[in-house]
Order: structure tokens, then sequence, then C-alpha cells
């Protein structure tokens, strides 16, 4: 099948399964809901698509990187809600990859149905950035109940954890060495008696992230991942997976699009914002720019394909530019919504109908919000600081 | 879509033998032309765009583009992609002209570019009149790279209230004015004074065959410009690595280290969309191509002057020197950002034509 093919196999996919209110909520950009979320993931499942970049061998689609990122662009830009992105993207390839025939029996199952919502626990009040510096501990331990950890500390930026059900952990085991050799990756059941999850709220008004405490916390010594004090070496595989995914391409297209058609319909002195001179300059310096980085992924994508080029730092590049355009994209969508950006667009107002007569305009429902929220994209998943010192130790390195 | 990300192993063995031989020039200095253009010729490099029937090698402008980057990288002053880009349209007007491209005798120009186009492709004021079986121009062409090596102009020239058409002005007696750019190339300008010229196509026969070769040479010289600010990036990772400053090397220090980064992530994207220019050259499809080739001039000439400006910073004083090659790539982005409308008018250029899309 051709990929203008599979592209529209999808698109119809969509188009019959993806309730319009649905659609219509997703794309304002507020933060996900687990009925939504759940909803959908099942209707993907029943195709076979819930876990696109998986092997098919553990119930993935076995597509090619560069289907996925077909799929990944109809969906994200048709407004569907988005699989719970740490389970499909973070911990389910290292169960399939690294856990017993036990874990992967267990776990992967209920993620594929989008009955299990995974939370990632590894930043740490005091570790952010240098994340090996984390002082969660994990203390093994033997009672009448069998082998299991004692987990003791606190996460934060956990984000979707006041929803999810499981947590993958990186905990201290060991404090000897080098403080990265004393790491260890746990799972654990966030029902478990000793956990505390208090919500962070952000500036965008909304709740995601929160900080989750752990007052011994028993988790069955069977949920750890590989060796004791290897995981570590397993977050960074986790984190070199699929580097691509953080391009965020569909999102810079969609936030683009969104922006262009907000400056068409609004007014500035008498005449469209989009045909303001400056304005439409901005606009195209913009997309020239999300043109050269599209061109980018897809170039990844083939040379991660034909295994060419794989010294080369590009892949780092993505995250670094990606967040960056996103969030460009994001200023000039806000930019062109002027006085009618002002008004605080709760997600509870646009679920309520405001009334006639309510100040802004209905295209400002989302923007500000996802704005704002997104000023954590060039935050999270190492800072794009540290991307740079990574790109840079990759080319200057011996 | 015609993108080719992975290069076939034609292109990695011609990219190969170019490397071998740019990699022994001073870049600081102009190569003898008539030297390397006879190497040119030999090696097939002036051949590797045209189509077979016409002694060519039927490559794409990937191939094209392969030869111009490293061209770039080795800051050859030779036209390469000017010639290149004359002789696709003779192919094109007038194919029995070609043959003589290949064998490196005929070095054809395009007298396009005039002082106040800024890049626009269809402002051309330079006028035609008949006289006799021939014509008479009027007008001025500027910027004409390659200009003091070519023996003939192929210049754009408007007939009466009506299109634009192409002639063939013979170089010898030409009224041109030959200069040395800034950044060491042959260059001139024609100051037409109803000056004999031959009609080589009609403007019904240009219009089509005209955009395509100016859209062509955006892509292609950002392929050139690629090379050369490739090179300027690997000298300063070269220099970091060595230099010492406070009992450091000093690519060290992370204020550097941001900035090696970010050269390189301006040149990984200034690659990205010339190979993105180049499929739509390929694709042949005259709107998007228009579009993709202002966003290559422009994002490409943006990158490239900040690579080349931040190899020289990294530099510091060795980097403003005649005599260190950096400043030389940095001479070669800036006259390229000049030429056809720099990169703020591209830009503008690409939000017109999506305008009209």
């Amino acid at each position: 099948m051709t990929d203008d093919l599979f592209r529209q196999e999808v698109r119809a996919f969509i188009a019959a399964e993806l309730p319009r209110d649905m659609a219509a909520r997703t794309l304002l950009g507020y933060h996900p809901h687990r009925p939504d979320v759940e909803f959908w993931t099942a209707k993907l499942h029943a195709r076979g698509w819930s876990a696109m970049s998986w092997p098919k061998e553990y119930g993935g689609t076995g597509w090619t990187l560069n289907r996925c990122h077909i799929f990944e662009e109809e969906c994200f830009l048709a407004g569907c809600p988005a699989v719970n992105p740490q389970a499909f993207a973070l911990v389910g390839p290292i169960i399939y990859a690294l856990g017993t025939d036990e874990q992967k029996q267990r776990f992967l199952p209920p993620i594929l149905r989008g009955e299990h919502f995974w939370a990632q626990g590894f930043s740490e009040p005091n570790a952010g950035s240098d994340l090996a510096s984390l002082k969660t501990r994990a203390i093994q331990s033997n009672d009448s109940q069998g082998d299991h950890y004692v987990v003791t500390g606190q996460k934060i930026w956990t984000s979707e954890a006041h929803y999810c059900d499981w947590i993958f952990l990186l905990v201290r085991t060991s404090t000897e060495g080098k403080p990265q050799a004393g790491i260890s990756f746990l799972l654990a059941d966030l029902k478990s008696p000793g956990i505390t999850i208090r919500p962070i709220i952000g500036i965008d008004g909304g709740h995601i992230l929160n900080e989750v405490f752990f007052d011994d916390v028993r988790v069955p010594a069977k949920n750890l991942i590989g060796e004791e004090n290897r995981g570590w070496t397993y977050a960074k595989q986790l984190l070199g997976v699929e580097r691509t995914h953080s391009a965020e391409v569909p999102r810079c297209k969609g936030l683009l699009a969104r922006a262009k058609s907000a400056a068409s319909r609004l007014a500035a002195r008498g005449r469209p914002l989009i045909e303001d001179p400056h304005f439409a300059l901005r606009i195209a310096q913009l997309e020239i720019e999300i043109l050269a980085h599209e061109a980018t992924l897809w170039r990844c994508v083939a040379e991660a394909e034909s295994k060419v080029n794989k010294d080369s730092p590009t892949p780092s590049i993505l995250k670094v530019k990606g967040t960056e355009l996103a969030q460009r994209a994001g200023a000039l969508l806000v930019e062109a919504l002027g006085d009618d950006a002002l008004p605080e667009y709760l997600e509870r107002d646009y679920f309520m109908a405001p009334a006639a007569g309510a100040p802004g305009d209905p295209l400002a429902y989302g923007a500000v919000s996802d704005f704002l929220y997104r000023r954590s994209m060039t935050i999270y998943g190492g800072t794009n600081e540290v991307q740079r010192n990574i790109i840079a130790s990759q080319l200057l390195r011996g | 879509m015609a993108i080719q990300f992975i290069p076939s192993e034609v292109q990695t063995m011609l990219r190969g033998s170019l490397r071998r031989w740019g990699g022994e020039r001073d870049v600081r200095v102009a190569e003898d032309f008539a030297q390397t253009w006879q190497f040119a010729a030999e090696q097939g490099w002036l051949m590797a765009g045209l189509p077979e029937e016409l002694g060519g090698l039927g490559g794409d402008a990937f191939e094209m583009a392969v030869i111009a980057e490293e061209f770039g990288r080795a800051l050859v002053r030779a036209p390469y992609v000017e010639v290149a880009v004359a002789a696709a349209l003779l192919a094109s007007v007038a194919p029995d002209r070609v043959a003589a491209i290949v064998g490196g005798e005929f070095r054809p120009l395009l007298a396009h570019d005039e002082p106040d186009a800024r890049g626009d492709h269809d402002w051309v004021s330079t006028t035609a009149a008949p006289d006799g079986d021939g014509w008479l121009l009027t007008g001025r062409k500027s910027g004409i790279i390659g200009a003091g090596h070519t023996d003939g102009f192929l210049v754009t020239a408007r007939i009466g209230d009506g299109g634009i058409a192409l002639f063939e002005v013979k170089a010898s007696g030409a009224p041109l004015t030959t200069y040395t750019t800034f950044d060491d190339r042959s260059a001139g300008d024609l100051r037409l004074n109803r000056t004999p010229a031959t009609l080589l196509a009609t403007p019904e026969a240009t219009v089509s065959v005209l955009s395509a070769a100016l859209d062509q040479r955006l892509v292609l010289e950002g392929a050139e410009v690629l090379g050369a600010m490739e090179r300027a990036q690997e000298i300063t990772r070269d220099y970091l690595l060595t230099r010492k400053q406070y009992g450091h090397v000093i690519g060290d220090f992370q204020a550097l280290r941001h900035r090696i980064a970010d050269m390189f992530i301006e040149t990984e994207q200034a690659r990205s969309i010339t190979l993105r220019g180049l499929g739509a050259l390929v694709d042949g499809d005259p709107a998007p191509r228009a579009l993709m080739a202002a966003a290559v001039k422009a994002r490409v000439a943006q990158a490239a002057l900040l690579v080349c400006g931040h190899a020289i910073q990294l530099h510091g004083g060795i980097g403003v020197t005649d005599e260190y090659p950096v400043g030389h790539f940095y001479k070669r982005a800036l006259a390229f950002d000049q030429r056809h409308g720099g990169s703020a008018r591209q830009v503008e250029r690409f939000a017109e034509l999506s305008a009209r899309a």
C-alpha cells in the first residue's frame, strides 16, 4: 500500500469512528479527559491500531516509523484524543523489551485496551535535569507476603497521575558508586497504601501535573524491571527510543493552521489580519521554518530506517526545534486573537456553552491556556539547554 | 513527493571524488579557472544534470546539488551553478547549443536580474526592439556571477508591451563591466544600449522554462551555500577542540557549546529545506516549486549567516583575518543573501505566493 492510500485509510477510519463533539473539544487544546482517551483507545484497539509503534507480536501495528508519523499527524489534525503517552511510548516499550514473560502478559494487554493509564515517576524536587541525583529510596524486604520493596520519597511534575492506574519509577536501591549506578526501575500500583497525590495547578489554570508522595509503599519484588541497580541504563534506553516522536510536527502544523484561520477571520483596521504585511511575514517565516523542520523529521526517519548516519546528533535537534516552533506558532495564534484573547477561557466555560454576550471570541477557547501550558515543552523531557549540551557533546567528542 | 533522503550509490561516489578534489583546495584564494573548468568537464560534472539525448548524464537536481554543495564546501569561485542553470534553459529552447557546454567550451550565463528587481522573477524593464533580422536590447542586467569567464549571455527582455523573451548577446563586444565581488568571484553588469542580440525564445516559449530556471537557481545556489556553512561549522568544531584559554579547550565552555549546537541545528534545517526544494524541482509542479524555492533561499540564507557569523565569533580575532578560512565562508554567505532578493524579501515572496495559492 502506498503512503497516500494509507493516509486515506486512516482518514476514513477517523471520519467513521470519531464523534464530532469529541474532536471539537480535543482540538481546543485543553488537557485530555480520561473518558475520551479510554473511548478512543478502545476504538483504535478494535482496529489493532492502539499501539502504533509497537511490534506486532506484542499487539502493536508493526508499522514503519514513516507510517507512524502519518498516522499521528492525521489523528492530531482531526482532533483524536491522544492515547496515554506514558503507557504507549514509554513504559510499554520498556516492558516488552526488558520485562519478564509474566510482566508482559500482565501489563501489556490492559495498556493496549486503554484500561490502564500510566504515569512516569522520574523527576524529584531536587532532581530535574540532573535526574541521577534522585533520592526516592526502595529498600528490599521480606515478610510473610513475600519479597517486596519499601518505597519512600517524592516525585514531582507527574503528568496525569491523578487519573492514572500505575506509575513507573526510578528509585535509589544503592548509594554506592556513581549516582547513576544505584538506580532501579520499578512498577507501582497507584492505589497502593502510602501513596498520596497532590495536584499542581499550572499557569494555564488547568490540572495535569502532580506531586506524588511515597510513604513506606510496598511494591512487590516481581515488579522490578530487569536487574536491580541497572534502572539508569534502562531509562536512558527509553529516552533514546523514538526521539522522532518529540518533533511535534503535527502540533506545529495544527497551531499554524489555527493562527492562519484566526487571522483570516479577525479584522485589523478594516481588513483581515492575514492581509497585514507584517503579520503575514511572520506567518510566512514560521511556515518556512516548519517546512524545514518537518523535512528534518522525514530525513531522520529515512536514515533510521536505512540505518545510515547512526552517529549523527540530528535526532536530538528534533525536540529543540519542534518545541520552539510550536511555542512560536502558539504565540502567533494568541497574538492574532488580540483583545479577544484576554478573558480567561477555562474548559468548563466551553462545556457550559457561554451565554450570548459573553466576552471574547469562540476562537479563543483553549488558545491561551494551551499556549501557557506549552511553555513547559522546552523544559520537560530534558530542557532545551540540556538538549543543546547533548548535541554539543556529540559534535565535540574526540 | 520526489525527495531523496538517502543518497544513491552514484551520488555517494560523485560526492567522494568531489570531496577529495575540493579538500586539496586553499579556500582563501581563487582557483585557476581554466584548469578547474577543464577538469570539471573531464569529470563529467558539467553534464551531470543534462539529458542523455543531449550528451548529458541524465542526472536530476539531486546530483547537481551534490556538485554544487561540494563546490561550496571548497569555495570554488567558478560559476558552476550559474552555467548549469543557463544550460538547463538552453536544453529547452536551443538544444543544439548544449553539446558545447558539456565539453566545457561554451559557458553561457543567464543575465536576468536587474538592480531594482530584488528577487521578483517577473521584474524585467530591459526592452527589445526589432532591427532587421535581429533585435536591439536596452537596459541594465546586474550581479552576473562568472561574467569574466563567459562567452555568451542569455538575456531576458520585454518585447513591446508583451511578455519576457529570451535573447542571446555574445560576450565579445558586449557592453560588460566586470568586477570582482567581495567574496572574490568574477562578476559583471551589462549596460545594454541598443545592443544587438538574437532571439532564442519568444515570450510564449520563455515563460515556463524561465520560471523553472529561476527556481532551480535559488535551490542549487542554496545547496552551494549549504556546503559552505557545513565546512565553516567543521572548522569551528575543530578549533573548539584545540584552542585553549583559562587552562581548558574552549569547547569546554557551555556558552560556546550552545553556539556550536545552534550552528549544527541551523545547518541541518538548511539541509532539510534544500532537500525539499530539490524534491520540488524534480516534481516540477510550478506553484509548489516556486513556493519551495523561495523557502530554500530564505531559510538557507538565514542559516548561513548565523552559522558563518558564529564561526567567526567562536574563533575570536583570527576569525576576522583574511589569512584564516572562516571569514571567507561568511563572505560567501553574505553574497548569497545579497543576490536575487535577500532572505527578508524571499520570506515576503513566500507570503505573496502562499496568498495566491
